[in-house]
């Protein structure tokens, strides 16, 4: 955005103020293009002459500076006066001299820095010209023309700078307070002790030096500018708590890679057992499956132990194949997850199948009697609370049936269980059923009785 | 037997003869001759082409005839006949799936240990869960082996609940435990029986002792200080006892990280560091060549150990060094290997494979999980270029790890803070050959007499880099927006579902931790996983950075949304809910929503700016007047960042305030500054002023005394108020200095820089200082005139008054 070395001293040749003096206002555009400086460079160029029109130390010449206005015009002259970027420069400079102290917003230059020095009547005049109604007569003249002609304050038609100060208001309230906000970071500070410079640089000619490193470089200070900004703290490190890995050794010799031992074993039999059993635990196999599958597990006693019936699935085998599970328990016997067994039979939902189950294994093998008792007050306590008339009936029916045979079979003894059951026939008496299960416990009692008084 | 379905897998029943025959390739691979195995093993594919075991007893013993060298191989073929399987099952599959798996479960266990050497954790635990869970554990010998190396991989994605179970399980099967015993049945003694046919004594000692280090592991990862200690006391006495087993694990090696684990989880880090030693331990068992290969690694662990602790102390730089030396133990250990194989493998046979790495290799080397830990300690070393490298470098083993993207992001966010001052710093040293401590004063001045200037030095406002393209991986602003957008697209779902049921819970007036709210759980590989406030957290600081650097891009808007999002999470850190009201304020003044800013920007809501979630209930005492107060009474506040600020500039303008009374402060300064902006410069005065006095003497941000100078030359006052702003290098504080405007004038100025060199006499605060210039300025103005050319005060030397003076102050 800043000008060049090269382009400063072309800029600074062409405003020299022997050069402009003389120089007819219209060849300006002509003069600044031979200069090297296209329409894209005219904003550059622009910034860098309000900056100098601004600091009017480094500008001795009177030429020069109405000189400078007028290029700052120049160089937009195809556009309305209101689309000049630089026309608040005019508008400051138009301002009734009598409004020294300008402090009314951000858009005007402070009165206390940066300002650029008021113009001379004759400049005024000229100046209120230029913007109102360009004449060709008026840029036939040149820069000593004008400051030399004598126009009194009188005579001055002030050009009326509210319509475009409204214009420019307008356009700029679609900008964000922020972006207005910025003012040049240049402040004249004269060195009252040494006003000359102590001789080192000739003061009477502008300071090249100093020109060049305001207006030239990456990061010219006349590009930079100063506006309140926000502190924005930037977030601390996420706290580090066991992020970082302690590490432990790990012994990975103990991890080897295995041996397929089930290599050419016919393992296919076993393979057919699993999927009947898992089939068995979804649906009810057909009798030739049903008849494979038992015969496929008796024909290995080992089987059983690797067809995946483990205990939770246990219920869905039982209620959709009874037989299966019988067998299946009964080879089970043995294992030393029998009881885990038992206790998911005992605990399961009460139903004819599982009824049929229990009863099968009772006649077939010696079951442990807290077992069979844990049950048989499960059936009794699910009759009761089932709400469902006909299925409680039905349910009834076949505890009834079931506690017979059982008690006619001798596996339980019904002393211990005497109450209980008692009870239940009491409670269900209107079933057949029950009765007959009530007069079979009295008859026992008394048979009993009759025994222990012989 | 029925050999019609066994026509299923496309094979025939095996003779006899055949049986026999796979039993001796058994026998002859058990002995290591892969040649003699590979001849049977050809033979009886002839007759049986496509039966799955025999292919995979084949691609086994190729994959060990080459020493275990071709790693891509043998997963291929195992890929392959899996598929195989899956295709033969494509029927009836929901049923006979979990049923085919535990069928052919060496191949899967297989499968799961070469992902397991290959470091792919989370699928080897997939594999092995699904097999676990579908057998039924009897004490076999190959069942064994899945349940350690499933219990190993628990401890390894740090899933201490899960290994445990597996562990009390392998407890209860193979080894029936004395403790659980006694109550159980009797049946357990023909157990007993049978367990001690399958294993032999010095082998189920061998288990019990592994299962011990195993459990103290376990234990460690879940902080159960009083289990954990209990345990290791055991392994240390089994293992004296003991050290007479042959293959036996290297105990005593093991339990010095153990206890030094310990007792760096217990927070006791000097007593980590000298158990650990001075050097890395070595095995006194080394004639076993298990042990050999094992030891290879133990100097890694050792020094990734000892910079995990240099960390936790504190000592980032020393950690980073220690950092360095472990990863170079791990490189020189993988050289090493890589040699011995070449050694082994001797023949030219052999030369072209051993250019691959075996498999061991590929499990002890640890570079990744190094990387990251190095990654880290150079980022709280403040290093941070260095630290990109290194997590950059480990992106691809962990890129689902949200923690890695964020720390990435902080590594950029840190680079481009502080190098913004590095290179502005630089370049004036260039321009101005002016010392560094330059660029702590905020002006420059050029020209001479009449012509002289003061030119402010702003802010550079926009610190992201020029880089064409992002997705290259440059610490730079832009790859710090990539990597949160990474981490914002893994932490957002969980943390919705987790903010749905702590709604949930609210509303249900649950008010402790539930089990619900920490189901919730993120996987950060390698470190633990991510769960409930923590996952909060995380979210939290990955929202602020994201912030943070949406504002360094101009993205002004998203900054928003991320800064609005952040303060509605439901639990947040006194650190998070203050920047993210100093963000969302910023960006809605850049939205020109200067009125809605001024909302965010109330210091009453700001009563921590701590960074940890735990003492977010811990108010600290807010204090407007007196700073010194304040100042003494949030050390403990300034204590807890020690740790994290250390490495960030004081004057860089992006530094997080130290304690409470200056995080009002820099808000103050916000405030002052959108009030600024609404043109009301009276109450930005009067609130800059106020700011001024929460900071006290001590060191203020840039900004503020930019905001100083701006009211000076816009807000009514004159230019010479501002630059003498500017050469005080402090900020207006009280009415007494506003009387030196009375004396107005540019010599004033010359005395106050005059007065700036003198000796402070006095205590603190801004009004001895002020004394001190006044009192200079009415006698010492001559001799302090400034010399032409010299930019009116000698900087170095002001400087210096100034640390002088601060350091005064903090006495």
């Amino acid at each position: 955005m800043s000008l060049s070395l090269k382009e400063l001293s072309n800029l600074l040749g062409f405003l020299q103020e022997e050069e402009i003096v003389n120089q007819q206002f219209d060849s300006f555009s002509s003069a600044l293009q031979k200069s090297g400086f296209n329409k894209q460079d005219h904003f550059r160029v622009g910034c860098a002459v309000v900056i100098l029109l601004q600091h009017n130390d480094l500008w001795p010449g009177q030429h020069q500076r109405l000189a400078a206005v007028y290029l700052l015009y120049d160089m937009y002259r195809s556009e309305p006066v209101a689309a000049n970027p630089f026309s608040s420069v005019f508008i400051h400079l138009l301002q009734p001299s009598t409004e020294e102290k300008v402090t009314s917003s951000n858009l005007t230059y402070p009165a206390t820095f940066g300002k650029i020095l008021s113009l001379s009547t004759p400049e005024k005049a000229f100046l209120s010209q230029l913007i109102a109604s360009p004449s060709k007569d008026l840029l036939k003249k040149t820069p000593h023309m004008v400051l030399s002609s004598k126009t009194s304050e009188a005579n001055v038609q002030a050009y009326d700078v509210s319509g475009l100060q409204l214009s420019m208001v307008e356009k700029q309230s679609q900008l964000a307070a922020i972006n207005k906000a910025g003012i040049s970071c240049v402040i004249p500070y004269p060195d009252i002790h040494d006003p000359v410079g102590n001789g080192t640089e000739n003061s009477g000619k502008p300071n090249v030096k100093l020109m060049e490193s305001l207006l030239t470089g990456n990061n010219a200070p006349t590009m930079r500018n100063l506006r309140p900004e926000f502190i924005r703290p930037a977030p601390p490190l996420h706290p580090c708590t066991d992020e970082l890995l302690w590490m432990n050794p790990t012994d990975n010799a103990r991890h080897t890679f295995a041996w397929d031992t089930s290599m050419a074993e016919n393992t296919n039999t076993g393979v057919e057992v699993k999927r009947l059993m898992a089939k068995a635990f979804k649906t009810t196999l057909t009798v030739p499956q049903q008849q494979q599958l038992l015969d496929e597990l008796n024909n290995d006693q080992k089987l059983i132990y690797h067809v995946g019936l483990t205990p939770t699935k246990l219920p869905d085998l039982v209620e959709n194949n009874p037989l299966v599970a019988i067998e299946a328990l009964l080879m089970l016997m043995q294992s030393s997850q029998i009881t885990e067994y038992f206790t998911v039979l005992v605990n399961m939902d009460m139903s004819l199948h599982s009824m049929e189950v229990v009863n099968r294994l009772t006649t077939a093998v010696e079951l442990p009697t807290e077992f069979i008792h844990l049950y048989i007050s499960n059936c009794i306590s699910t009759c009761e609370t089932i709400k469902d008339k006909y299925m409680q009936n039905r349910l009834v029916r076949l505890v009834c049936v079931f506690l017979q045979s059982l008690i006619r079979n001798n596996i339980i003894n019904v002393k211990e269980l005497f109450i209980e059951v008692q009870a239940f026939c009491i409670e269900f008496s209107r079933i057949r059923e029950a009765a007959g299960l009530f007069r079979l416990l009295k008859q026992l009692d008394s048979g009993e009785g009759e025994a222990s008084r012989r | 037997m029925s050999s019609e379905s066994a026509n299923k897998t496309g094979s025939t029943a095996f003779t006899e003869d055949e049986q026999h025959v796979a039993g001796n390739a058994h026998n002859f691979f058990k002995a290591g001759q892969y040649d003699a195995t590979l001849g049977i093993l050809k033979k009886l594919q002839k007759m049986h082409t496509s039966d799955p075991r025999l292919m995979h007893n084949r691609a086994l013993t190729e994959f060990c005839k080459t020493h275990q060298t071709k790693v891509s191989d043998f997963r291929k073929n195992l890929v392959k006949i899996q598929k195989m399987l899956q295709q033969s099952n494509k029927e009836d599959e929901d049923i006979v799936g979990s049923v085919e798996k535990n069928n052919y479960m060496t191949l899967h266990y297989n499968q799961a240990l070469l992902l397991y050497n290959m470091h792919q954790y989370s699928d080897t635990e997939n594999i092995l869960e699904g097999l676990y869970e579908n057998c039924d554990l009897t004490e076999d010998g190959f069942l064994l082996k899945i349940c350690l190396l499933l219990a190993d991989t628990h401890l390894l994605v740090h899933n201490p609940e899960k290994a445990g179970c597996v562990i009390a399980n392998i407890e209860k099967v193979f080894l029936n435990l004395e403790e659980g015993n006694t109550n159980q049945k009797g049946a357990n003694n023909e157990e007993k029986a049978k367990s001690t046919s399958l294993m032999s004594a010095a082998e189920a000692e061998n288990l019990r002792l592994y299962l011990r280090y195993l459990k103290s592991r376990c234990y460690l990862q879940q902080k159960s200080i009083k289990a954990c200690k209990r345990e290791i006391k055991l392994l240390a006495s089994s293992s004296a006892s003991t050290s007479t087993v042959q293959r036996s694990f290297t105990p005593n090696v093991a339990s010095v990280f153990l206890k030094s684990n310990f007792e760096f989880v217990r927070g006791n880090y000097h007593k980590a560091y000298k158990l650990l030693g001075g050097s890395p331990p070595t095995t006194t068992s080394g004639n076993s060549p298990n042990t050999a290969a094992f030891q290879d690694s133990v100097s890694t662990i050792y020094y990734n150990n000892l910079a995990v602790i240099h960390f936790n102390m504190g000592k980032y730089n020393l950690g980073a060094l220690y950092m360095q030396k472990a990863l170079h133990e791990n490189d020189a250990s993988v050289t090493a290997a890589v040699k011995q194989h070449h050694q082994t493998n001797g023949g030219g046979r052999h030369q072209q494979q051993s250019a691959q790495k075996s498999l061991s290799v590929l499990q002890t080397n640890k570079r990744y999980e190094l990387l990251y830990n190095c990654g880290l300690q150079l980022l709280h070393a403040g290093k941070s270029v260095p630290a990109f490298e290194c997590l950059v470098a480990v992106v691809p083993a962990f890129h689902s790890n949200p923690r890695l993207w964020l720390r990435l992001a902080e590594c950029c966010v840190q680079k481009c803070t502080n190098c913004g001052m590095e290179e502005e710093s630089a370049a004036n040293g260039k321009s101005h050959k002016k010392s560094t401590s330059q660029s702590q004063l905020m002006y420059t001045t050029i020209g001479a007499g009449s012509q002289r200037k003061v030119i402010v030095n702003t802010i550079p406002t926009s610190i992201g880099g020029k880089t064409s393209n992002i997705a290259t991986p440059a610490p730079t602003i832009e790859f710090a927006s990539l990597c949160l957008n990474n981490a914002l697209a893994l932490l957002h779902q969980p943390v919705q579902k987790l903010e749905t049921i702590l709604e949930q819970n609210r509303s249900n007036g649950v008010k402790s931790e539930d089990q619900k709210s920490s189901s919730v759980i993120v996987q950060c590989h390698p470190g633990p996983p991510l769960r409930g406030d923590q996952l909060l957290h995380l979210y939290a600081s990955v929202l602020t950075n994201s912030a943070f650097v949406s504002l360094q891009l101009g993205n002004t808007l998203l900054a928003l949304h991320r800064a609005q999002t952040l303060l509605k999470l439901p639990k947040l850190s006194g650190s998070h809910r203050y920047l993210g009201n100093m963000y969302a304020a910023e960006a809605l003044v850049s939205l020109d929503r200067i009125s809605e800013a001024i909302q965010y920007l109330s210091i009453d809501k700001i009563n921590s700016i701590s960074c940890s979630l735990e003492e977010n209930g811990k108010k600290s005492p807010t204090s407007d007047d007196g700073s010194q107060k304040s100042g003494t009474d949030n050390s403990s506040d300034q204590n807890s960042h020690k740790g994290f600020q250390r490495h960030r500039d004081v004057i860089t303008p992006w530094h997080y305030p130290a304690n409470v009374s200056y995080a009002h402060a820099y808000m103050i300064v916000n405030l002052s500054t959108s009030h600024c902006l609404r043109s009301e410069f009276e109450k930005a005065q009067r609130l800059l002023r106020q700011a001024a006095s929460l900071l006290g003497g001590q060191r203020f941000p840039p900004q503020a005394l930019l905001l100083a100078v701006y009211l000076g030359l816009n807000g009514g006052g004159s230019a010479s108020d501002a630059i003498q702003l500017l050469h005080r290098n402090t900020l207006p504080l009280s009415p007494s200095q506003q009387a030196l405007k009375g004396n107005g004038g540019l010599r004033a100025i010359a005395a106050v820089a005059a007065g700036n060199l003198l000796p402070n006499p006095g205590g603190s605060g801004g009004d001895s200082s002020a004394s001190s210039t006044s009192s200079s300025g009415a006698g010492r103005s001559k001799p302090g005139t400034p010399q032409p050319g010299s930019g009116g005060i000698t900087p170095e030397r002001t400087t210096k008054g100034k640390e002088g003076k601060s350091k005064r102050n903090r006495r």
